[in-house]
C-alpha cells in the first residue's frame, strides 16, 4: 500500500499517491489542465509547456507534468502569470499551424481547437509567413501524416520507442523545420495508437478520414471480438452506420492501447451485406423470404447446432435452457489460431472472443465442446437433419471455416445463422437467419484472464431482435 | 558508391571508434565523433551508411537520422570532396560575408551545399563561426581564412585539390 498524501490543486483538496505525477493526480480527480505531451501510457516529456502550474515556495512556474504530489503542497494554474504563460505557449504552438479545421478530421476533438477557445489570443500577432511542410504523407499501416498541423509534442516518437520499441518515428531537422518523419514505412501492429495519442491532427487514420465528422458520432462501450484478449474498446457509430474503433483505458487488460487488427472488427456491422430477415437460397442468390418457410421446413427434422465462440455468455445460457430436455445436436466451433500466441503487447493468436464462456456454458448443460464433439456431428450428418451453423463474426482463415461448411453439405436443411453474407461459401447454404453482431447485443463475454468484459448494444443495423436462443427454441416442434 | 559494395569502415578507422567508445559512459555520446568519423571515410551519410552505423552502435536508425538532421555540419546530401564554410553572422555580414557567399556561388555557378559539376567543392552558408576578429571569415575544410574579399577567396579555393 502506497502512502496517500494530500494536497491543494486551485484550493481544491487532492488525495494521491506520495510521489505520483502531479498532472495526473489533477486529472484523476476531474480537474481540467491543458496538456498537449503529457499521455499517462507514456514518459514524461514536458515539452509542449501547457500545463505550467505555481507552487507556493516555488520562485518560478513549472510543469506540472514533470512534478511529483507532496504532502501538503499547494498549487494554482489559475493565477494571471499561470494564465498569460499559458496563452503565449500557445500563440506559439499556432505559429505555422494551418488552421486548416475546416478540412480536418481532428475537428471537433483536438487539443488545440479546444485550448485556442479557453486560452487563445485571437488577434495573430504573426507578421511573418507561415512555414508549409508536407501535407499528405503516407506513413503507412493505414495512418496518414500532415506535417504542418504537428506541433511537436512527440507524444508518437514516444509511443513507438517504448511501447512498440520499433523506433520509426523520428523528429528530423531544427527549429521550424523540425517535422515528425518516418524512418522507411510503420511496421507495428499498433500504428493507429499513434492516431489516437495525436493530440491534434496530424496523424490521422486513413480508414475514417473524410468519413464523418466527430461531432455526429456517439460511442458505444463494448469489447474487442478480434481475439481472446478482449480490449475495452469505444465503437463510434450513428445511423449511417459504425465508424471506427478506438481503445478505451482498461488497467487490467489493455491499458491505453490496442492492435490495428481490431481496428477493423466494426466493418461488417453496417454495410450492404448485413441481413434484415430471413433469406432463401435460390440457385446461388439468396432473396427475402419469410422466416416461417424456414420454421416449416425444419419441423420433423433432427435439429444440430454447431456454435461460433462469440456468443455472449447470456446467449449460451438462454440457448441451452431453450433446448433442456430435447433431442438437438450441439457443437462448438472454434476458429484456428491465426499467427503466433501472444505478440508481447496485445495480439493473440486465439481468435475466440468468448471460448472460455463457450467451454464453460457448453460444461454446464452436460454437451461437449470438444473438437471430436464437432467431428462427430459431422460425420452422423444425413438428409433427415436441419443444420444451424452460426457463422463468426470475424472470421481470419476462410480456407478452415470452408472446410466446416462442406461437411454440413449431406443436411437435408442446412441454415447459417449469421449477421449477412459475408462469405462466398455461403451460398452452400439454404437459408440465411439474422443474428445481432456484437454492438448490437447486451452481454458478457470471458477474456484470456478468465476475467468478464461486456458486450453493450448501440444501434441496430439489421435484424437484431432474434438470437441464436430463439433459432433453438424451433427444436422439437 | 554503389549499395552492393559492403560499407565498413576501414581498419583504422574501426580502431578510432573503438577508442570513442572508451571515453564516454554510454554509446549515445560516442555517435558524433562516430559521425564525423564516417563522414571523413564516406564523403557524406546516405542512408545505408545510416544502417551500418545503427547495426555497428545499436542505435536506432531514426536517432541517427534525428542527429544527422539537426547539425548542419553532418550531410545527408551528396557534397563536394572540400566544403566552403562562409559565415553569414551579423560581424561577417556587417564585413560583405553574404556578398561573398553569393559571388561565389555565382563564380562557381552552384547552389547551397550543391557539389560543382567537377564534384571538387560545395559552398555551405554558415552561422558564427567563431571567429570575428578575423570577419569576414570562411573555412575551407579544416582550415579558417580571415579578412577575406570574393577575389582572393577564389584564389583560394582553386588551390584546393
Amino acid at each position: 500500500m502506497t502512502e496517500k498524501v494530500k494536497f491543494k490543486w486551485n484550493g481544491k483538496e487532492i488525495e494521491a499517491d506520495k510521489g505520483s505525477n502531479l498532472l495526473k493526480a489533477a486529472l484523476d480527480n476531474g480537474i481540467e489542465v491543458a496538456h498537449y505531451c503529457y499521455h499517462a501510457g507514456l514518459s514524461v516529456a514536458g515539452v509542449c509547456r501547457m500545463c505550467m502550474v505555481e507552487q507556493d515556495g516555488v520562485p518560478r512556474p513549472f510543469p506540472a507534468c514533470n512534478a511529483s504530489c507532496g504532502e501538503g503542497i499547494v498549487v494554482r494554474n489559475d493565477t494571471p502569470k499561470i494564465k498569460s504563460s499559458i496563452e503565449a505557449t500557445l500563440s506559439f504552438h499556432l505559429l505555422n499551424h494551418p488552421l486548416d479545421c475546416p478540412v480536418c478530421d481532428q475537428a471537433g476533438e483536438c487539443g488545440l481547437q479546444d485550448y485556442y477557445m479557453k486560452h487563445g489570443q485571437y488577434d495573430s500577432q504573426m507578421v511573418d509567413k507561415k512555414v508549409h511542410k508536407d501535407k499528405v504523407q503516407d506513413i503507412g499501416r493505414n495512418v496518414m501524416l500532415d506535417a504542418e498541423r504537428c506541433i511537436l509534442c512527440s507524444r508518437c516518437t514516444r509511443f513507438t520507442e517504448e511501447v512498440t520499441k520499433t523506433h520509426e518515428l523520428g523528429i528530423l531537422n531544427r527549429g521550424d523545420h523540425a517535422e515528425i518523419t518516418v524512418n522507411e514505412k510503420l511496421k507495428n501492429n499498433y500504428a493507429q495508437n499513434l492516431v489516437d495519442i495525436c493530440p491534434v491532427g496530424a496523424l490521422t487514420s486513413k480508414d475514417f478520414r473524410f468519413k464523418q465528422r466527430v461531432w455526429f458520432l456517439e460511442e458505444v462501450q463494448t469489447t474487442c471480438i478480434g481475439c481472446e484478449t478482449g480490449c475495452s474498446v469505444k465503437v463510434s457509430e450513428n445511423k449511417n452506420g459504425a465508424f471506427r474503433v478506438k481503445p478505451s483505458y482498461d488497467h487490467e487488460v489493455n491499458g491505453h492501447w490496442m492492435c490495428d487488427d481490431g481496428r477493423n472488427i466494426y466493418k461488417h456491422v453496417s454495410g450492404a451485406l448485413r441481413l434484415f430477415g430471413a433469406q432463401e437460397n435460390l440457385n446461388g442468390l439468396f432473396v427475402p423470404v419469410d422466416e416461417f418457410k424456414t420454421h416449416q421446413l425444419a419441423k420433423g427434422k433432427t435439429l444440430k447446432f454447431i456454435l461460433s465462440t462469440g456468443l455472449t455468455n447470456q446467449e449460451y445460457e438462454k440457448f441451452f435452457e431453450k433446448i433442456k430436455g430435447k433431442s438437438a445436436q450441439v457443437a462448438l466451433y472454434v476458429l484456428p489460431n491465426q499467427g503466433e500466441d501472444f505478440d508481447g503487447l496485445l495480439t493473440r493468436g486465439d481468435k475466440n472472443p468468448n471460448l472460455r464462456g463457450a467451454r464453460k456454458a457448453f460444461e454446464d448443460a452436460g454437451y461437449d465442446s470438444s473438437q471430436n464433439a464437432l467431428d462427430k456431428l459431422l460425420s452422423s450428418v444425413s438428409s433427415n437433419d436441419a443444420i444451424f451453423v452460426v457463422v463468426p463474426e470475424i472470421i481470419y482463415n476462410e480456407d478452415h471455416f470452408n472446410t466446416l461448411i462442406s461437411k454440413v453439405e449431406k443436411a437435408g436443411l442446412k441454415i447459417a445463422l449469421t449477421h449477412g453474407e459475408t462469405l462466398s461459401t455461403l451460398r452452400a447454404f439454404d437459408f440465411l437467419l439474422p443474428i445481432p453482431t456484437f454492438v448490437e447485443k447486451n452481454g458478457d463475454i470471458i477474456n484470456f484472464q478468465n476475467k468478464k468484459r461486456a458486450l453493450r448494444s448501440g444501434i441496430s443495423y439489421g435484424e437484431t431482435s432474434k438470437d441464436v436462443s430463439y433459432y433453438a427454441g424451433w427444436v422439437n416442434l | 558508391m554503389s549499395k552492393l559494395e559492403k560499407i565498413e569502415f576501414t581498419a583504422e578507422n574501426l580502431a578510432r571508434y573503438k577508442e570513442y567508445l572508451t571515453r564516454y559512459d554510454d554509446i549515445e555520446s560516442a555517435l558524433l565523433p562516430t559521425l564525423h568519423l564516417a563522414q571523413e571515410q564516406f564523403g557524406w551519410l546516405p542512408d545505408h551508411i545510416v544502417k551500418y552505423l545503427a547495426e555497428l552502435m545499436g542505435i536506432p536508425e531514426i536517432h541517427i537520422k534525428e542527429v544527422i538532421s539537426f547539425y548542419d555540419m553532418l550531410y545527408d546530401t551528396p557534397v563536394g570532396r572540400n566544403i566552403v564554410h562562409v559565415c553569414t553572422n551579423i560581424t561577417c555580414s556587417m564585413f560583405g560575408g553574404r556578398e561573398i557567399y553569393q559571388g561565389l556561388l555565382k563564380h562557381y555557378e552552384t547552389d547551397f551545399l550543391t557539389p560543382t559539376r567537377d564534384g571538387r567543392i560545395s559552398i555551405q552558408k554558415m552561422e558564427c563561426l567563431g571567429a570575428c576578429e578575423i570577419a569576414p571569415c570562411m573555412r575551407l575544410n579544416n582550415d579558417f581564412l580571415g579578412n577575406v574579399d570574393l577575389q582572393t577567396a577564389i584564389h583560394k579555393i582553386d588551390e584546393l585539390p
